[in-house]
């Protein structure tokens, strides 16, 4: 037994060897847990005060902006700076707000405005979180083992949707908002201790452009280099043809599968996730180049046919499982897509890809769930998943005819390695 | 991760594949950006509007610009 668990570990954990990844890896689970928790405070803060989901909306607004603002900023930050010093501020910032929210709570002064307020901060240091994060994994581990590494991360943010409203909400319906904002502050303050623990470093890029020129460096450095290039491009299309669903799933519940709208989008959601936690934890048992390679491809394929799967379903008892097997295959296929830019990255450019990637997926996600929800409206929900999907689908069989896809999926010559610039 | 060398970088120039490339993956951060601003500006004038014809009022939904109920319309947080 005790061997086996230690295989296991062994296969499935191999990154947490280290003990820099331990560290930034446990800092982000409470800090997704704190997070998670936090959205849950505040919309039921505010719709128990104010009776109004436009509200909730606004303050949901509030913390999603930051998201399309600051990724392109920090990632240039992050080339420039300690990444270290640059994720220990945002823990700090989260921490402060925070308390200072269990303090208003505690005194019986927080209003609503301060709650739209405080989710724009929380915005801001998330989203700069994210693609600092990303960039510092990489350099945190081997290559060899940079895929387990991103599948840790990945498999602890879609369980921390669970545990981070799993503790709060028996809190806030118990005892309040307080302890419940209390508790939040507690996780941010454990992740800044454990990011405070990882050793500082020199920045990763010694040179002294303008913020402009670092910028459009990055898109120059990623556009210069077709696996980078290729790899953006390819998962741009995952998130905007597979990943933009949300906003159909209500339209879909009502007129494909006979159901409320709450009773048809909670379950196939948690499916999602589920598929997703779980896909999460499988791969990063990937070891052989082939095999990321052949899992690449299954992914990207189940992503698109898996939606289609989805639209053609006519009852929730089938709907659930289409709707779980293709949130696995595409939380799978995003982590390994980031494994994949990240490897390729140099280190002096870590922090801009990253946040080429979370700023260009992130716009690309937010414009076709709007587009989406218009068009449904029209359309219908079935049409548009089903024609997405497919699109995705031969995508995909299209980039295996490619040089550069067959060398992503392990199909074509090693190159020679660059000489250095 | 996968056995993928360093590349030997492309030279580059700005091409007009740069510059689609460049705009496909900023274009539509932009786009949701301006759609989500737009929307909670003038969220509050449609959603007076629908109240008050809601209520049995004299409409002044059909005062609201069109363009204002439409971006209200596609933008899921209003």
């Amino acid at each position: 037994m005790k061997t086996a668990l230690r295989g296991f570990f062994q296969r499935y954990g191999v990154a947490l060897q280290y003990p820099e990844f331990r560290h930034l890896w446990v800092a982000n689970a409470f800090a997704q847990a704190a997070a998670w928790g936090l959205i849950v405070i505040r919309s039921s803060i505010i719709y128990s005060e104010t009776h109004s989901s436009s509200l909730v909306g606004i303050a949901v607004f509030a913390a999603l902006i930051p998201q399309l603002i600051i990724p392109p900023i920090a990632g240039v930050l992050a080339d420039r700076m300690d990444r270290r010093t640059l994720l220990s501020w945002t823990y700090g910032v989260n921490s402060v707000q925070n308390g200072a929210l269990f303090v208003l709570a505690l005194t019986g002064v927080i209003e609503v405005w301060m709650l739209i307020a405080f989710s724009v901060l929380n915005g801001v240091a998330r989203s700069a979180q994210m693609p600092v994060s990303q960039a510092m994994s990489a350099s945190l581990v081997p290559r060899e083992h940079l895929l387990n590494a991103l599948s840790l991360s990945a498999s602890t943010q879609h369980g921390s949707r669970l545990i981070g409203p799993g503790i709060v909400t028996p809190l806030l319906a118990l005892v309040g908002a307080a302890p419940a904002f209390l508790a939040c502050t507690i996780f941010y303050l454990i992740g800044w201790y454990k990011i405070l623990q990882l050793t500082p470093r020199e920045p990763a890029s010694g040179q002294r452009e303008s913020f402009i020129d670092n910028f459009k460096g990055g898109f120059v450095y990623v556009y210069s280099r077709p696996v980078l290039r290729f790899m953006l491009v390819i998962v741009f299309l995952h998130c905007g043809l597979t990943m933009a669903f949300e906003s159909l799933l209500p339209a879909f519940s009502v007129h494909n599968l006979g159901t409320s709208e709450e009773a048809g989008i909670g379950p196939l959601l948690m499916a999602v996730g589920f598929g997703a936690f779980i896909s999460s934890v499988l791969i990063s048992g990937i070891q052989t180049s082939k095999g990321r390679g052949n899992a690449m491809i299954l992914t990207g394929v189940i992503s698109g046919l898996g939606q289609v799967a989805l639209s053609m379903t006519g009852t929730l008892y089938m709907a659930v499982p289409a709707a779980a097997l293709m949130g696995g295959a595409q939380a799978a296929f995003m982590t390994m897509g980031q494994a994949v830019t990240q490897s390729i990255a140099t280190d002096e450019f870590r922090g801009r890809v990253a946040s080429i990637n979370t700023f260009s997926l992130g716009g690309v996600m937010a414009t076709m769930n709007l587009l989406n929800g218009s068009l449904a409206d029209e359309f219908g929900a079935e049409p548009l998943l089903f024609i997405q999907g497919f699109i995705f689908f031969g995508a995909m069989v299209l980039s295996l005819f490619l040089l550069t896809g067959r060398r992503v999926y392990g199909r074509a010559p090693v190159l020679e390695p660059a000489a250095a610039a | 991760m996968l056995d993928l060398q360093e590349e030997q970088p492309e030279p580059f120039r700005v091409t007009p594949g740069f510059i689609a490339f460049v705009a496909a993956m900023c274009l539509p951060l932009l786009f949701a950006v301006v759609i989500y601003t737009g929307a909670a500006i003038v969220a509050g004038d449609v959603r007076e509007a629908e109240a008050a014809q809601d209520g049995g009022v004299q409409t002044n939904i059909e005062h609201v610009d069109g363009w204002k109920k439409s971006l209200v319309g596609i933008c899921p947080l209003h």
